[in-house]
């Protein structure tokens, strides 16, 4: 069980950043999930792809946590599809 | 006995400035009440509006308007018009009520601050008239929306709404606050009377009105019209102290028209922006919000500006992009957040809507009609949940607005660190103005600051939905029940 902390997220063809609450043991794959679930299948059309989270101008390590990261709370992540193609 | 022509005594009754002997000037008219750029008493006499309204006219003038629309009120009551009026037409006016009643005792406060502080006395005079128009407009509509009060809960909200914490209130009360309240008398003359007044209730007042009339509601259209003509005549303010300002501090006034346009257009994009795109009848429509927005602010009102001597806004490129897409962004923000509302939103996007939509705004399909696409299908679908809120979006510490993107690639967030704490902004205006009175805006908590620093209780959408005031018989519902959904 790891600390909550509160994060800001954008997810690429929403039009909202989102206050999603999630905990720094986080794999950043399960940061990119807990974003999603507030977009995806909201106002984002699903896709059969990876996701990918970008923090502070670099693409993070899906397997990594948040604390091995560095993402820090009230801090911006931005999620996406992995594919190149935009939203 | 002969009586005096009127230009002989009118400058005699309203030009009573005196030279203080018991009180310093500085005591009676202080810097930070009056005038922060402190000009000399001899550079206000030069004051002057076009109107020229004595007292005893006005009250005449007055008791003929109260006496046709009160008239109206009565007639149109024996119709019975609201009971059967569009659900649609009906978000509109709640909406409108909500955000305008109470306003306009902001908007009374301010202008009985320019008839006790303003430095010159003519500009006094017509302020007291000013402030009785505004105690008007409050009376006026309070009493108009009370009566239907006992046919619908949401309409207590025209009352109720400044006295709650709900997200859109926030909002509009930072604004008032800021642009009428917390500034001098030449401030708020020119962020309420140049600005908000001259160039955008005139979206509200004059725009909406015409809706009004189309949609058959000839009570509301009277109202606005009839709270517009007081509009007209004390919104002369504003120009006059323009005038005198560009003389002697033109940094200072071009800052002041600079932060009330961004601060005003704002929440005219909400108030008035999503109901005449949205919410009204596509057959009531008479223009699109954009081309109310291109007639009466980007070209009478910046030709205004210029003809005053003053610049176009800096961030005016970033004005016209806004006018495309912002309120598009808290239109699908607000349906979605529709429980935090006191009114029932329409969707307006049945496949006519879209058409009528993409029509006026080219790049709408492709920004929004597509996020709009899932919401359809999972309406069809009966996933009701899926199209209500999962978590609180983060807000701007300027407008207390959503934060919103339009673009597929959009930059990082603007954020501000100052005294070991963030501050994030929507847009570059937003920031500006906060870096430009850091002092005056840090304390202010954004709806987002309440919730992460334990405010708000319990920390979820349901205690959120509490501390906004807003109960089960008020909280939005989709106005039409999804029908725009099952239309092909």
């Amino acid at each position: 069980m790891g600390t909550p902390m509160p994060v800001i997220a954008q997810f690429r063809g929403d039009f909202l950043y989102a206050l999603v609450l999630i905990e720094d043991t986080d794999t950043i794959a399960e940061v990119a999930e807990k974003s999603a679930a507030h977009s995806v299948d909201r106002r984002v059309a699903r896709r059969d792809q990876p996701l990918r989270v970008e923090y502070q101008g670099r693409v993070l390590d899906p397997a990594k946590t948040a604390a091995e990261e560095g993402v820090a709370p009230m801090e911006e992540v931005v999620v996406s599809y992995a594919a190149g193609e935009r939203p | 006995m002969p009586q005096l022509k009127r230009e002989d005594w009118f400058d005699l009754g309203r030009r009573l400035d005196w030279t203080p002997k018991y009180v310093s000037r500085e005591e009676l008219f202080p810097e930070f009440a009056s005038d922060g750029s402190n000009l000399p008493a001899a550079a206000w006499e030069k004051w002057d509006e076009p109107y020229k309204a004595s007292y005893r006219e006005y009250v005449d003038t007055q008791r003929q308007k109260d006496e046709g629309l009160y008239g109206v009120k009565t007639a149109m009551g024996r119709t019975r018009y609201i009971e059967g009026a569009d659900p649609r037409w009906r978000a509109i006016i709640k909406e409108h009520y909500g955000v305008a009643s109470v306003a306009e005792y902001f908007a009374g406060l301010s202008e009985a601050k320019l008839a006790r502080f303003a430095p010159s006395s003519a500009w006094r005079s017509v302020a007291t008239l000013g402030m009785l128009d505004e105690i008007r407009h409050g009376q006026l509509q309070l009493f108009f929306p009370h009566s239907y009060v006992k046919l619908d809960e949401q309409f207590d909200w025209a009352h109720k709404m400044y006295h709650t914490n709900e997200w859109g209130t926030i909002a509009a009360r930072s604004l008032f606050s800021d642009l009428f309240l917390a500034g001098t008398a030449v401030d708020a003359a020119i962020a309420e009377t140049f600005v908000f007044e001259t160039a955008f209730t005139n979206l509200q007042f004059l725009g909406m009105a015409s809706d009004a009339l189309k949609a058959g509601d000839v009570e509301f259209s009277s109202l606005l019209q009839s709270i517009q003509t007081d509009e007209a005549r004390h919104s002369q303010q504003g120009a006059a102290v323009i005038e005198v300002l560009l003389a002697h501090d033109r940094d200072h006034a071009q800052y002041i028209v600079d932060k009330s346009v961004w601060r005003t257009w704002k929440v005219f994009a909400l108030l008035t922006g999503m109901g005449m795109d949205y919410y009204m009848p596509l057959e009531h429509r008479v223009r699109s919000f954009k081309e109310f927005m291109q007639e009466l602010v980007l070209d009478q009102f910046s030709t205004y500006m210029l003809d005053s001597g003053l610049s176009l806004p800096w961030y005016w490129d970033q004005m016209l992009d806004e006018v495309d897409n912002f309120h598009h962004s808290m239109h699908l923000g607000s349906w979605t957040y529709r429980p935090t509302l006191w009114w029932d939103p329409a969707a307006g996007v049945s496949p006519e809507e879209r058409h009528w939509l993409a029509g006026k705004y080219p790049n709408w399909e492709r920004t929004w009609g597509r996020k709009w696409d899932v919401i359809t299908e999972n309406a069809r679908a009966g996933r009701e949940d899926l199209t209500l809120p999962s978590t609180l979006p983060v807000t701007c510490n300027m407008c207390h607005l959503p934060i919103t993107v339009w673009t597929d690639d959009p930059g990082r967030l603007r954020v501000v660190r100052s005294g070991g704490r963030s501050y994030r902004f929507c847009s570059d205006p937003c920031q500006w103005i906060f870096e430009r009175e850091p002092e005056k805006y840090e304390g202010h908590l954004s709806l987002i600051d309440r919730f992460v620093t334990g405010v708000i209780q319990p920390p979820d959408l349901n205690g959120a939905l509490a501390y906004m005031g807003i109960t089960p018989g008020v909280a939005g519902k989709d106005a039409l029940d999804y029908a725009w959904a099952r239309t092909t």
